[in-house]
């Protein structure tokens, strides 16, 4: 079974969270288990997100503040705050400015020199936890054309498009219940609803079962867009995943509120341990201990102890690389909805009747 | 002896939502209108035929206070969890008289504000409404004084409240026409209705026999 999984990305305007790195752990994860059983591509194209107005507008802001800046020494933490301090200011590019961003990036894969920054720091972070950097910094040409989106979309009777008349045009699905979406603004921009529908419409005609992986603060986008792929008979299911609350509150990154937890800052305070025990621990922590469901929130010390235990289970494992199971093993984690649990998978590792060539396994596979 | 006739379900249900209108009447009411494309070929007879049907002699005042305060929103008039919500439709225009925030819930969580562009309707327009015209009427707007937006208001509410007061009883054709300079209401115009005054003697919209 050729199996397509599209996770949600993320704009390179802000360091790794601990809901980034949660969204990341998880996809990994799916992807290594299921690969066990079938034909896996994980398709992660930074091109939607970095085409998206959120990142396009903080990058006309750093334009339009810091002319000629040299990036290079930039941090995560510096870049975000820059990005915190551009939203509070409310700062909006000009449409010029906006329509240069978006056909650099459309034509040939544009990347500001801030963002060239921040997708370097976040490939340290990702070699450091064992998670193949390529999962969320690869940028390649759309499949397809947002024209011959929009045709698409019209020829299935779903396309309410007042463009003609100087309006906006919009998914119609509200026979099924969901509210008119709008998808092109009336100054013909198109929003990221179409750039993932030029992403990964056509790409996952070719494959038998597409995973849509995205944080559910924009689940009903993605309801939108199982739909939308559903009609054309592409196999599709929804993987939401719940964000992390940091001090008791689930914020989005524009508006601050991660200094202490970003990724970067957790590495630094665990860098007393292997790399193996922190990629481990961490899975360990924000898949399986904070609860895949409802996250409880985020504790340092909690993380902390997590893959010191890590660290503790690799020593006694040994030589966990080298262990292979059947392929009834890893099929035991297929959900009846066809999903990977990861949440057995970790509960195998925590588990005190599992054998160690069952956790070395798995924890072989993980990391 | 008289035949019956085929069942007609959206006309029962149509008939049934025109029975529960007029039963509410006085009861605060606001009028939805879903517009897909706006023709005004569509627009005004969709228009006539909720205050035909669904505004009786006895909601007059009432579409008046109320429900000229027109709530526009983007949609398609021909899907379907909406045809049978509708008082008068058409292809392009839907018209509802709907009662309370559910009511209106219902409707404005699935559809948004209706938001085209500045782009006004050609000059001449003219939406012919029957063939034995005893005479014609025109709007007439200063094309400097509008958006897309309060046109829509205003040459709603300039029909609107002819067609309640029989002013359109007989009428043959409707011709929108676009003024260029302000309209000056002279003393010959008495008896027209207009819509959004600029200063005294001027008028930024009006409605008048040819």
């Amino acid at each position: 079974m050729k199996v397509l999984y599209a996770p949600v990305g993320i704009t390179p305007t802000k360091p790794l969270t601990a809901s980034h790195l949660r969204g990341v752990l998880l996809v990994d994860a799916m992807q290594k288990i299921r690969s066990r059983i079938d034909d896996v591509t994980v398709w992660h194209n930074r091109r939607p997100w970095d085409i998206s107005l959120q990142t396009t507008q903080f990058w006309g802001y750093l334009d339009t503040h810091f002319p000629d800046h040299d990036y290079s020494s930039e941090t995560d933490i510096s870049l975000g705050m820059k990005y915190v301090r551009a939203n509070a200011a409310s700062f909006e590019a000009s449409a010029e400015m906006l329509q240069g961003y978006t056909s650099g990036v459309d034509s040939s894969g544009y990347l500001h020199p801030s963002a060239q920054r921040m997708l370097t720091i976040w490939r340290d972070v990702f070699s450091s936890i064992s998670v193949d950097p390529d999962i969320i910094t690869r940028s390649d040409a759309f499949e397809d054309s947002a024209e011959n989106v929009m045709g698409r979309l019209d020829k299935l009777g779903i396309l309410l498009d007042q463009r003609g008349q100087g309006g906006c045009g919009y998914i119609d699905l509200t026979d099924e219940g969901l509210p008119l979406r709008k998808i092109v603004d009336a100054d013909g921009s198109a929003n990221y609803i179409v750039a993932i529908l030029r992403d990964i419409w056509m790409r996952a005609q070719s494959f038998d079962k597409t995973f849509l992986v995205y944080d559910s603060s924009v689940e009903r986008d993605y309801i939108l867009l199982e739909r939308v792929l559903r009609l054309t008979g592409v196999e599709c299911q929804r993987c939401p995943f719940k964000r992390v609350p940091v001090n008791g509150a689930v914020l989005s990154s524009r508006e601050g509120g991660w200094k202490g937890t970003t990724a970067g800052e957790l590495l630094v305070k665990l860098r007393e341990f292997s790399v193996a025990a922190i990629s481990l621990g961490l899975r360990m922590y924000f898949l399986y201990q904070l609860g895949l469901r409802n996250p409880t929130g985020f504790d340092a010390a909690q993380l902390h102890r997590q893959v010191e235990a890590s660290e503790k289970l690799i020593g006694e494992l040994g030589n966990y690389c080298n262990v292979e199971m059947p392929l009834a093993f890893w099929q035991q984690f297929r959900t009846r909805s066809d999903d990977i649990d990861i949440y057995r998978v970790l509960s195998m590792i925590a588990g005190k009747k599992v054998s160690a060539a069952e956790k070395s396994a798995l924890v072989g596979c993980l990391i | 002896m008289t035949s019956l006739q085929p069942y007609d379900a959206p006309l029962a249900r149509r008939m049934l939502r025109v029975a529960e209108a007029q039963g509410r009447a006085g009861s605060s009411a606001l009028c939805l209108a879903v517009v897909h494309r706006f023709e005004l070929s569509s627009y005004v007879p969709g228009l006539f035929e909720l205050l035909r049907y669904a505004v009786k002699a006895n909601m007059a005042q009432d579409w008046l206070a109320n429900f000229t305060k027109t709530l526009f929103l983007t949609g398609n008039p021909q899907r379907t969890w909406l045809q049978d919500q509708f008082h008068a439709s058409g292809p392009d225009c839907g018209w509802m008289l709907v009662y309370g925030d559910r009511d209106l819930n219902r409707v404005s969580a699935k559809l948004p504000p209706l938001l085209l562009g500045e782009a006004l309707p050609a000059q001449d327009s003219c939406v012919a409404l029957s063939a034995s015209s005893l005479r014609d009427v025109e709007v007439l707007a200063h094309a400097g004084q509008f958006s897309f937006q309060s046109y829509l208001v205003a040459i709603t509410h300039l029909l609107a409240e002819a067609f309640i007061a029989g002013e359109l009883d007989g009428v043959g054709k409707v011709y929108f026409r676009w003024s260029v300079e302000p309209i000056l209401i002279a003393s010959a115009d008495l008896g027209v209705r207009i819509a959004q005054v600029a200063e005294v003697g001027v008028a930024d919209a009006v409605l008048r026999y040819r």
